[in-house]
């Protein structure tokens, strides 16, 4: 009786932990709905008017490219350590995002912004789909 | 105390286990529930089944587009039910073990 509780207890905790990570992922996946696109029209706006607006701060990375490029980057941090308690695709959505952003700053050149637009924009719903899929409803 | 009989089943239990989970408002979708409990289709069907007929679970077909889905959300009984269920375990714990005995 006594193994058999524990194995049961052992099976509940499996499940919730299971089940916790599918409910994260169906809220994650709205506030990436609106985020994405947000952060999308932030960027193409910084690099429409490379004067660097106060209001485009609050939608999207600005500023020299190296410091757009931390600001990216620092912004996927929480996705990366919310992995270990949420669920891997966080993890894996934060990993994606960094790397893209280092990609940009080597390779977009001049459309640094476009690029980091194109990534929090495009990507952040795909991946909002992708976690709606896995999620609870 | 007793275990209960309905929830014990180790399928029920985890879909027990699962719906708790959710918060009020939430409802699991039936092919996520399948995945989260690992069971087949059938299986999760008719457990899903004898859980609703002794009110432990609310079943909602509906359709999303043109899909058909099923989805399922814990009632007030389903999570007294559980929650004494998981606390008889946790008593079954506490019982220091007999020699010989499992």
């Amino acid at each position: 009786m006594r193994d058999q509780a524990v194995a049961s207890l052992t099976d509940i905790a499996a499940v919730e932990q299971r089940t916790q990570a599918a409910v994260a992922y169906s809220r994650a996946s709205a506030c990436l709905f609106l985020w994405g696109p947000l952060v999308a029209a932030g960027s193409m706006l910084n690099q429409a008017f490379p004067g660097q607006p106060p209001w485009s701060y609050l939608l999207a990375p600005a500023g020299h490219d190296r410091i757009a490029v931390f600001w990216a980057t620092l912004m996927m941090m929480p996705y990366v350590i919310a992995g270990l308690w949420l669920g891997p695709i966080f993890s894996i959505c934060g990993l994606a995002g960094t790397g893209l952003c280092f990609g940009a700053f080597f390779f977009a050149g001049t459309w640094l912004h476009v690029w980091i637009g194109a990534t929090y924009g495009a990507c952040l719903v795909l991946a909002g789909l992708g976690l709606k899929r896995l999620g609870a409803s | 105390m007793e275990p209960n009989e309905i929830i014990h089943q180790s399928t029920r239990l985890r879909v027990m286990a699962a719906l708790d989970i959710l918060e009020g408002d939430e409802w699991l979708e039936f092919t996520r529930l399948r995945a989260i409990v690992r069971a087949t289709d059938g299986s999760l069907g008719a457990h899903l089944e004898t859980l609703a007929r002794e009110g432990y679970v609310a079943i909602e077909k509906l359709f999303v587009g043109r899909k058909p889905q099923t989805r399922v959300r814990p009632t007030g009984a389903g999570r007294q039910a559980f929650a004494a269920h998981v606390s008889y375990l946790r008593a079954l714990l506490d019982v220091p073990p007999q020699p010989g005995k499992g």
